[in-house]
């Protein structure tokens, strides 16, 4: 696209889509195997009992673990750091346009996340109620989301839209699709409904099918045994998805970069702007502001693995 | 659908882009922050508010095709000149005729004359492509032209940005021009076996490897080095210290300068407020907002230079090459697959 080569943005796309496609369709197999072997928790598993590592071997270890960690983000998040320290001493910070930036994120990292969970929700609960052929086959596919790059959701969205338009000039489609969230809130759901599924999906496979047939029993079926009994057990999934999806949101750049309409600049906009016109002082906020949206699931999966253990 | 969907649906939309009194939409490939000072001046003189989208040159064309005849831009600003011609041969901007705007911007600055009259689009402000170099290192007799830069003198000093760079691109379609595409693409293997270092980086990445020793000479853009200059921070202002410029070419061709213009969208809804726009750009204030703020050489000729920096620069004007800007713009597929030949990344 950059070089305008339309054609060539398309067998690109499209040669990386087949990739895509049958590298995440190895992984799924793989995975579906996988889940047998841990089925088990730790506690009752014999073979995954976790040995600790004591002495210079302990020590080995975490070094050995801690220097990409050092090297590719406490070294960089530093420098960000002291960039952002000198901005801050020559009065060059841009604590207003910060603030527009971090809202336009926040707000449709927030609209995002309401509807891809509640996509995934939807679709889950059609995939327990009905669990054909058709369905898995369709939540597979909208599983594949996520490895699409945005800049291949960009090309798949423009391309037909260019068409559209040309044939049909009346639609204003054109306008819909840009100059309104409609085009870019659809790029993150193609994107991130993946991410949703993945935690929704999670938490029905622990919720027992015995749950159902009782609720059935007592005359609870269909959206009602959604909302009275699959919901209040999947709380802290849904939470986890909100979360994960807007933060996800928040760092998305190639599509919001083409697709956001007026006024509408976002952090991850502006730290590439400010960076590729080499003010690095100026793209160390938002860049910062990112670093620390991004730490915000880890911290929250990382408690929730140490609650389990 | 109940009410509140409509509604939602609604909001979703409002405050953008149908055509409204008192309204310019804005895409634009300007990202700085000093032109936020532009807009609002703009604004308040005219009650006109601007809504605008910022992205890169060629994002901003690509959706303005997508979007065809629904597209709710009024003014499209871009930095590159070969992106102005892309956009003028691809149809995507309105052809206008303005007394103003004609007698301000010089015609090598502008759009050829449509058909119908009126030009698709014009000039705004001007970067220079200039040779930096270390001053104990180097003569600056020895990089006083484009050429030299590929000589057997300057072998292992040259640091310069990727090739397919839009700057970098229109300078060697400049050069094509020049000396036709055997000679350039001689002169592109020249500069390749002179790099000091692979091609990283940005514009203002290469005037601080020479500063640093890693490099002795250099290609950047004026508007880096005059950031460099008049920056707050002592460190930078010391990078900017330790090299000379030299304008190439002041004996022959002239300087090779890319254009930063605005052109009224082909399909604006506003087109009296984009014309309004365009000819307040061309405005004494504004020029002197690019050169003053925004470190950018102003296109109308005979404004009085207020920037300490373009004035230590050139001590008072430069000879700058009078090349069609289409020349430029044909020139860039070309110049890509000799970039590719001869192994320039």
């Amino acid at each position: 696209m950059v070089m305008d080569n339309r054609k060539a943005a398309t067998q690109f796309a499209t040669g990386l889509l087949q990739a895509m496609t049958v590298l995440v369709s190895l992984e799924q197999r793989a995975q579906s195997r996988l889940r047998f072997a841990t089925g088990r928790s730790d506690a009752q598993s014999t073979e995954a009992r976790a040995h600790t590592l004591k002495g210079w071997h302990g020590l080995l270890a975490f070094g050995l673990c801690f220097v990409p960690v050092l090297l590719g983000f406490v070294l960089p998040v530093l420098l960000l750091c002291r960039a952002l320290l000198e901005s801050v001493q020559s009065m060059h910070v841009p604590w207003v346009r910060f603030m527009h930036w971090s809202l336009n994120s926040i707000v449709l990292g927030g609209v995002t996340a309401l509807l891809a969970v509640g996509l995934a929700l939807w679709l889950s609960s059609q995939a327990r109620f009905n669990d054909t052929a058709l369905t898995r086959g369709l939540l597979r596919t909208v599983g594949l989301g996520y490895a699409v790059p945005g800049a291949v959701i960009v090309v798949g969205l423009l391309l037909p839209l260019g068409w559209l338009q040309s044939v049909w000039p009346q639609s204003g489609a054109g306008y819909w699709l840009t100059a309104t969230v409609l085009g870019l809130v659809w790029a993150y759901l193609v994107r991130f409904v993946a991410v949703a599924l993945q935690s929704v999906g999670s938490g029905y496979a622990r919720i027992s099918f015995t749950l159902d047939e009782s609720a059935r029993l007592l005359g609870v079926s269909g959206w009602r045994l959604v909302t009275t009994v699959h919901a209040p057990l999947l709380r802290k999934p849904v939470a986890v998805a909100l979360l994960l999806v807007l933060v996800d949101v928040m760092k998305e750049l190639p599509a919001t970069l083409v697709l956001r309409p007026f006024n509408t600049d976002t952090l991850a906009v502006m730290a590439y702007q400010l960076a590729r016109d080499e003010r690095l002082g100026e793209a160390a906020l938002p860049s910062l502001a990112l670093v620390v949206a991004g730490l915000l699931p880890v911290i929250l999966l990382s408690r929730t693995l140490g609650r389990k253990k | 659908m109940r009410h509140w969907s409509w509604a939602i649906i609604w909001g979703l939309v409002s405050g953008s882009a149908m055509a409204q009194v008192g309204v310019l939409n804005l895409y634009s490939a300007r990202h700085y922050p000093t032109d936020e000072a532009l807009y609002s001046d703009f604004s308040k003189a005219t009650g006109i508010k601007i809504n605008r989208v910022d992205s890169d040159d060629a994002g901003i064309l690509a959706r303005l095709k997508s979007e065809g005849s629904a597209s709710p831009a009024d003014v499209i600003l871009l930095v590159d000149a070969a992106r102005l011609w892309k956009g003028e041969v691809d149809g995507l901007f309105m052809p206008v005729q303005s007394k103003i705007l004609e007698s301000a911007v010089p015609a090598q600055l502008r759009a050829k004359p449509a058909d119908a009259g009126g030009s698709a689009w014009f000039g705004l402000s001007t970067r220079a492509r200039v040779v930096v170099y270390d001053k104990l290192k180097v003569a600056r007799q020895e990089v006083d032209t484009y050429e030299k830069l590929a000589e057997p003198q300057n072998k292992g000093r040259l640091c310069i940005r990727s090739g397919s760079h839009p700057y970098n691109l229109s300078l060697f379609g400049a050069m094509t021009e020049h000396l036709g595409p055997a000679k350039t693409e001689l002169w592109l293997k020249g500069l390749v076996d002179n790099m000091a270092r692979s091609p990283k980086g940005g514009d203002t990445d290469q005037i601080k490897a020479v500063a640093s020793g890693e490099c002795a000479v250099a290609v950047t853009n004026t508007y880096y080095l005059a950031r460099l200059m008049r920056s707050s921070n002592p460190a930078e202002k010391a990078v900017a210290e330790r090299v000379g410029v030299v304008f190439p070419n002041q004996s022959s061709w002239g300087t090779h300068i890319n254009v930063a213009g605005g052109a009224v969208a082909r399909y604006s809804k506003n087109t009296d407020n984009a014309l309004k726009f365009l000819e307040y750009l061309v405005s004494p204030e504004a020029q002197n907002h690019f050169a003053n703020g925004n470190n950018e050489w102003p296109v109308v000729p005979g404004l009085k230079l207020d920037n300490p920096a373009l004035k230590a620069m050139t001590g008072g004007g430069f000879k700058s090459e009078l090349i069609p800007i289409s020349a430029v713009g044909m020139n860039q597929i070309k110049v890509q697959q000799m970039l590719d030949r001869v192994g320039f990344n």
